[in-house]
């Protein structure tokens, strides 16, 4: 299960698993977001290109009126699938 | 609990944590490695959700089956009575594309040839069957 909390001053917190199942709920949170935000990845376990998805989808919108997503607290299992997805080069990661 | 389980599951999204769980309890009794389990977690959810996405005629139902034999985990995803669906066989992605040009489409089977050793892919007499090995943590190695 995922939970998501967002406030538009300190941003997004994941926390749970990120998977197929939670696209819709996760995309009604992400399509709230207009302006560059932080996304604290430091409580999620888990993520598959699903997941992916939804961020990418969302950096490409953000992008078109010069913002973006910054992600920081992954843990190392995380952090590989972003590499292995090669979106260590299309995202800000910290 | 033996070296050996399966589960037999619905072709759903909604069915992905049940799954999940499962491979959790299997790991969990095994002792077998975080990493491992992550890569094994990964590879089924990519593995199921094209399975659903892109063989709509498929069986209804998918069984997974899951195996420690020495220092590989061995897993098994079958469905009967279905076209066939070769996940070995797949266009590569662009992992350097800019921002624009990127699409999430075959990543998922990417990401599965990442995080395991081995895929396999049988068809006989309509019954697709997908074999994953991952090569764990092993005292005895």
């Amino acid at each position: 299960m995922l939970d998501i909390q967002y406030d538009s001053a300190a941003g997004i917190r994941l926390h749970g698993r990120f998977d197929a199942e939670e696209v819709q709920n996760a995309e009604r949170v992400f399509s709230g977001v207009n302006t560059s935000c932080v996304v604290d990845f430091e409580g999620l376990d888990y993520i598959s290109s699903a997941g992916l998805g939804v961020l990418l989808a969302t950096q490409q919108r953000l992008s078109r009126s010069g913002h973006e997503l910054k992600l920081v607290g992954m843990t190392p299992h995380v952090r590989m699938i972003f590499e292995y997805a090669g979106f260590d080069f299309v995202f800000d990661i910290d | 609990m033996a070296l050996e389980e399966s589960y037999t599951f619905r072709r759903d999204v909604r069915e992905l944590s049940h799954v999940a769980g499962f491979i959790k309890v299997f790991v969990a009794q095994h002792a077998i490695d975080s990493d491992a389990h992550f890569a094994v977690d990964l590879a089924v959810e990519e593995l199921i959700t094209n399975m659903i996405k892109y063989n709509p005629g498929g069986s209804p139902l998918i069984e997974i089956g899951l195996r420690k034999a020495g220092c590989q985990l061995i897993v098994t995803l079958c469905e009967s009575d279905s076209p066939r669906f070769d996940p070995t066989r797949h266009e590569e992605v662009d992992l350097t594309a800019a921002l624009d040009d990127r699409t999430p489409g075959g990543l998922g089977l990417h990401l599965v040839r990442r995080v395991v050793d081995e895929v396999h892919y049988e068809y006989a007499g309509r019954r697709n069957t997908i074999r994953l090995v991952k090569s764990i943590q092993c005292d005895h190695a």
